[in-house]
């Protein structure tokens, strides 16, 4: 394969020491556990996020995005994704996109990167091989693409040896951690002092999903687009402008997000609290761009706990993106009122204690039966409202 | 409730319209016969009520007259609570519903809504009215043939009941509430399973989508692999062409051809050169071959003569030796002979010897033989002569056996006689005193004791006293008498054998007995000396012996010594054994030397001539030798030999030299690399075009694979498949939650319901009494009537004669009918045609019941059977046509 000795930056040469650092838009990931509209949506914003990141670069007087690795989600995302992410790309024009593969979509021979470096836009550098991609004579790049979506040698061990031409200032572009994480051995883990070493002016890395300073010339800039819960800072990319040899790089987050991923756990003894809970945490006008998982545990009365479920259920899970509702944990014990409102008396009212009673018996049906009363209850509610 | 009214216009039989009117408040009854439509008045009472008017189902459309498009209109007049009611329907043809009491008038859906909370039945469904939705009012209208059996009745009926009696049982079911939530349930439950239990809609849905996401998994990974692989093979195709084609402008891979194509010339040069090395070393050799083989030949000749000639003389020897040893066998052979003919003669000679002894023994041996037959006739003469004197003897004496009983037998008869005589007669004891004068006794003196028998007349004297006479008695005269004659038979007897007394005659019996048995022992022993003799042809006995050797005069007899004859003999014999032995060994010696100089004679012939071959032998080599000298010396031989030799060294060395060459360059292994090299070439060039073209292929195919991004796709199935796992989870837990929801509200309400069975069998206890009497009625949970116990045995209801079933099925109706009417709620009894199978005591009875029942609810029976009812007290009511 050839090299791309120089690229020129779309609209001249003002700017750039100053470039946008983004990474890990994994475009095409499935979100197969939420809704099938969910998904289109979620999906969608992914997509979206490159006209959103192109709209901030413009906003910084940016014309270079480097984005450091999983740009997809997976090695073959298909044609869709495929061409929407170029064409969105090509149509922001004033933008030079470096891209690098990354664990998610590592560069194989005739895979993805192939298509992307035989079929990308003139705006669009796909960098698959270790070699130094220079952007006029400002700004050498060197990119760490991933050949694997595991590989134990740290991928930027090149750098320190990368000759560039003197004036020119070396820029990193890596996917990987710095940190070993989990049992399953270093993978991609990258020299966190590799910037130092390689005399890099920054070094843009990828693969962590939120906001990180390794160091002052090594930042993560997480994903444009936040994809699960419990994430640090994220759905943000980042404005960089070079200061010379010496100083290090300014570094200003800009929040590109779309949806704004919330995990919330709440203990409550109260639909009343529930509700105040709720309003506190959701407020109305941000709840369409909102996805959020909320546990709820403690203990309530059968009324509150159906009053409850029903406010997140037939309320909220509507008015947010999407409600990934935990309430296993939030125990809704009948009592005598609860008994009261299925009926004084009589064949429901016997019932409903039976089932009190299972409920309270240890083992697997106990939640079965609890579930039963639970639905007993809403039956009578419903036949009291069609009565009245 | 109370049917006041009913007009029919359109509708089934009554195609022109009727009006059946003045019902009264009790008892009513319609009889009719057959055919006249008893039945369809009572389908249009139903009809009117619980049809809904809209209906267009195939139930209402039957409503019409056959045939008849027309639209059936049913008017019923009737009365609830004291309020007059009015309701008429029209069907199929625009359809109409008006309901009214007089105050209010309803029309369509609101009259039907009114109708039914009115009279507490449902609205009926699709396929029309059924017995769920005509409620209880249903179960007491009873068509024709539905009387005998009751069955369970439907929901709506049984929560009427249930509604009805809760004040009384104490227990509330929750009325409309549970029937609500129960439904509601119900439907739940038919969402998550079938009615057998299985797997349906949301259950099933949610299991199917996991079957099809788990398979669509497998699809969507097989997809994947076969990118993965694809690409794996596209990459490895690559490389293999980076291969092809640097080996194919390999510079040094030319040079090798190149290198490879000199050598074979230069092979083939060295190929030449070997084999003319070759041929010359043939020669060489060859003509070495033929030196030694000459040198060799020459010393073999003269061997062989030398050995000739050894063999010659060694021959000679043999000649001259066995010469000698041949007189020697002949003589030998002439003593042998000799011997043999004396040994000859001594054998004749002992022969003779032994002949004449033999004889000699014979003959003295036979005069031996004859002495002791004389002897023996000497001997038998003697005893014959002894037994003539023993036979006179026992002729003289008559004493024979037979005399001898004779005798015995007269003894007999003495001794008989005289103890005859003894037994008849006195005896005569005298005893003596030692100083007692003489007596006389039959005149003699009796001079000691004395005792007889007096057998005759005895006179004992005493001296000077006198004398005794004794007589006997005449008795004893007889038997003297007969002793003397029986004495004398004995004495005449003795005489008449010469004897004079009996011991005397018994002494010769005995001797003349010894006599016979001396004579058989004489017999015996003369015939044992004259047995049989066949060695001198003597038969047995002495006549035979005595006539044999009359002829013989024993005079001439000589008496020989056996014994020294026969040693004589034997003497003899081995004599001539000896000589026999002797000729024997003389023959063997003879033959024995013959073969011998036989055998010489032989091997002489033999000799002579291997001598004579071993002669001409000799001769023939010694000239062939002095031939071969003549031509080519011993000299020359060898010299020719040492040249030979040379020249052959020169050429192997020769050989070697062109064979290291040539063997430097192996032509044929040369070739074939040649070959190779041509061929991998072209391979080679053929590898590189296929290579591209495939490499061409994958490159298409990897685009179009990954195209549809089977990454992507294998990710959203993984997802897909723990989505619906975990929908499946929660599908399963809302099923088993309903389903347990379910049971638990069915076992509630069942217990619920045995609550109110009680008042039930209560109400109908008193009919059945009266009809049954001892008989009581149970229920099952759904209000069925069960079992009937009559005297303490079970019956189920359904096994009770069908007019017993009728008459328990038609009181329960009652006690229904009671229930209702006395929660004020609208109730009738309507029967068409019942009781057929009542007997006459029962269908009274039922009758009385019924009437009575009419007091407290209107009973309307339509019935054909009008001489049946004609005792009983009711407004009669005519269809007229």
């Amino acid at each position: 394969m050839g090299h791309l000795g120089a690229v020129s930056a779309p609209g001249g040469v003002r700017g750039l020491t100053k470039f946008l650092h983004t990474s890990d838009w994994q475009l095409g990931k499935p979100f197969g556990r939420t809704s099938v509209e969910t998904r289109a949506a979620l999906q969608d914003a992914r997509l979206d996020a490159i006209d959103r990141i192109a709209a901030a670069a413009r906003n910084a007087g940016v014309r270079i995005a480097l984005v450091a690795g999983d740009v997809f989600d997976n090695s073959e995302p298909g044609d869709r994704v495929f061409r929407q992410a170029l064409s969105r790309m090509k149509a922001a024009a004033d933008i030079q996109w470096v891209l690098l593969p990354g664990n998610h979509d590592p560069a194989r021979a005739d895979g993805l990167w192939s298509r992307i470096r035989s079929e990308a836009p003139i705006n669009v550098v796909a960098c698959v091989e270790q070699h130094i991609t220079k952007i006029e004579d400002e700004l050498s790049i060197l990119p760490a693409p991933l050949q694997f979506k595991r590989s134990s040698d740290d991928p930027t061990s090149w750098f320190n040896n990368a000759v560039t031409e003197p004036g020119s200032n070396r820029i990193g572009l890596a996917h990987g951690s710095v940190v070993e994480f989990g049992s399953s051995g270093p993978n991609n883990l990258i020299d966190p002092d590799r910037a130092t070493k390689a005399g890099l002016q920054y070094l843009a890395l990828g693969d962590w999903h939120g906001v990180r300073e390794v160091n002052s010339r090594t930042f993560y800039s997480g994903t444009p687009e936040p994809d699960d819960f419990g994430r640090e800072i994220t759905g943000r990319v980042l404005i960089v402008e070079l200061r010379g040899s010496v100083a290090p790089p300014s570094v200003r987050e800009v929040i590109v997000e779309k949806y704004s991923w919330r995990e919330e756990a709440w203990q409550i003894s109260s639909a009343t609290e529930m509700a105040k809970l709720m309003s506190q945490a959701f407020p109305i006008a941000e709840r369409q761009r909102i996805v959020a998982r909320l546990t709820l545990s403690g203990l309530v009365t059968l009324a509150d706990r159906v009053s409850a479920l029903t406010q997140l259920e037939d309320g909220l899970a509507h008015e947010l993106r999407w409600l990934d509702l935990r309430a296993a944990d939030l125990h809704g014990r009948a009592t005598e009122d609860d008994l009261s409102d299925i009926d004084a008396q009589g064949v429901l009212r016997t019932a409903a204690e039976r089932l009190r009673a299972m409920a309270a018996e240890p083992g697997a049906s106990a939640s079965i039966a609890q579930t039963a009363l639970e639905r007993l209850y809403i039956e009578i509610q419903r036949v009291r409202q069609t009565e009245s | 409730m109370r049917v006041r009214r009913l007009r029919i216009e359109n509708f089934r039989k009554f195609r022109k319209a009727i009006e059946l009117a003045g019902f009264g408040d009790g008892l009513n009854l319609v009889c009719e016969p057959n055919e006249v439509g008893k039945s369809t008045v009572l389908e249009a009472m139903r009809a009117v009520l619980f049809e809904r008017y809209s209906a267009k189902g195939e139930k209402v459309k039957q409503f019409r007259p056959y045939g008849d498009e027309v639209a059936p209109v049913i008017e019923l007049e009737f009365e609830v609570d004291g309020e007059q009611w009015f309701v008429q329907k029209r069907f199929l043809e625009k359809p109409s519903v008006a309901l009214s009491n007089g105050k209010n008038q309803f029309q369509s859906d609101e009259a039907e809504d009114r109708l039914q909370s009115l009279l507490g039945f449902a609205r009926a469904g699709n396929r029309g009215a059924d017995d769920e939705s005509r409620g209880a009012l249903g179960l007491l209208w009873v068509e024709q043939g539905h009387s005998f059996a009751l069955d369970a009745p439907g929901q709506l009926a049984r929560r009427t009941f249930e509604a009805v009696l809760e004040g009384e049982v104490g227990a509330i079911t929750g009325g409309k509430r549970t029937a609500a939530v129960t439904k509601s349930i119900d439907t739940s439950f038919a969402e998550y399973y079938t009615p057998t239990g299985r797997s349906a809609r949301r259950l099933a849905e949610a299991e199917t989508s996991l079957l099809e996401a788990e398979r669509l998994l497998v699809s969507t990974q097989a997809e994947f692999v076969e990118f993965d692989q694809l690409l794996t093979t596209l990459e490895s195709k690559r490389g293999e062409l980076r291969r092809v084609a640097r080996e194919l402008n390999d510079a040094e891979r030319l040079t090798a051809i190149t290198q490879i194509k000199g050598d074979i010339e230069r092979a083939k040069i060295a190929a030449q050169e070997l084999s003319q090395a070759d041929v010359a070393l043939r020669h060489a050799e060859a003509d070495h071959k033929r030196a030694l083989a000459s040198v060799v030949q020459r010393r073999t000749d003269r061997q062989l003569l030398a050995n000739a000639l050894n063999e010659l003389s060694e021959r000679e020897q043999a000649v001259v030796d066995n010469q000698l040893s041949l007189k020697e066998l002949r003589d030998a052979e002439a003593a042998a002979a000799a011997d043999l003919l004396a040994a000859r003669t001594a054998v004749s000679q002992s022969e003779v010897v032994l002949s004449r002894a033999k004889r000699a023994l014979k003959s003295a041996q036979k005069a031996a033989v004859f002495l002791a037959a004389f002897e023996r006739l000497d001997r038998a003469q003697l005893l014959s002569s002894e037994l003539e004197v023993t036979e006179e003897v026992i002729a003289a004496e008559k004493m024979d056996s037979e005399s001898l009983a004779k005798l015995d037998a007269f003894d007999r008869k003495v001794v008989q006689a005289r103890a005859a005589l003894a037994a008849g007669s006195a005896t005569l004891e005298i005893k003596l005193q030692s100083d007692a004068r003489a007596i006389k006794l039959d005149g003699e003196a009796l001079d000691a004791d004395h005792k007889s028998l007096v057998d005759r007349a005895r006179t004992i004297d005493v001296g000077e006293i006198g004398s005794v006479v004794i007589t006997p008695a005449s008795s004893g005269v007889a038997a003297a008498a007969r002793l003397r004659a029986a004495e004398q038979d004995l004495e005449s007897f003795l005489s008449s054998v010469g004897h004079t007394t009996v011991e005397g005659a018994r002494a010769a019996a005995r001797l003349r007995q010894e006599n016979v048995q001396q004579s058989t022992t004489l017999a015996a022993r003369i015939l044992a000396q004259c047995p049989a003799d066949p060695a001198l042809t003597i038969g047995a006995g002495l006549s035979e012996l005595r006539t044999s050797l009359s002829s013989v005069d024993r005079s001439a007899l000589e008496e020989s010594i056996i014994g020294d004859l026969d040693a004589a003999y034997s003497a003899a014999e081995r004599h001539f054994q000896d000589a026999r032995q002797s000729e024997g060994l003389a023959v063997a010696s003879r033959d024995a030397a013959l073969s011998k100089l036989q055998a010489a004679e032989l091997s002489d012939a033999k000799l002579q001539a291997a001598f004579q071959q071993a002669k001409a032998d000799a001769d023939r080599l010694r000239s062939q030798l002095s031939q071969s000298e003549g031509k080519q010396s011993d000299e020359v031989l060898e010299a020719q030999l040492a040249a030979a030799k040379v020249e052959e060294a020169r050429a192997l060395l020769a050989k070697d030299a062109a064979r290291q060459a040539s063997d430097a360059l192996d032509l044929s292994a040369l070739q074939r690399r040649l070959e190779a090299a041509e061929r991998r070439a072209h391979q080679l060039a053929e590898d590189r075009l296929g290579l591209s073209t495939t490499i061409a292929r994958l490159e298409e195919q990897a685009k179009t694979l990954g195209g549809a991004g089977p990454a992507a796709k294998l990710d959203a199935a993984k997802d897909e498949v723990e989505a619906c796992k975990a929908n499946l989870e929660r599908v399963r837990h809302e099923a088993s939650a309903i389903e347990l929801l379910r049971r638990v509200l069915n076992e509630t309400r069942a217990e619920a319901s045995k609550r109110f069975l009680e008042p039930v069998a209560r109400r109908v206890e008193p009919y059945l009494q009266r009809v049954l009497p001892n008989a009581a009625l149970t229920f099952a949970d759904d209000f069925k009537p069960s079992e009937l116990t009559r005297l303490g045995r079970q019956e189920a209801a359904e096994h009770l004669s069908k007019g017993t079933q009728e008459q328990v099925a038609i009181l329960t109706r009652l006690a229904f009918a009671d229930l209702l009417i006395a929660k004020g709620k609208p109730a009738s009894l309507i029967l068409d045609d019942a009781l057929v199978f009542s007997d006459d005591d029962r269908f009274e009875t039922m009758t009385d019941i019924l009437s009575e029942a009419a007091s407290r609810m209107q009973v309307i029976i339509l019935s054909c059977r009008s001489s049946a009812y004609r005792h009983v007290q009711a407004t009669r009511i005519n269809i007229n046509r």
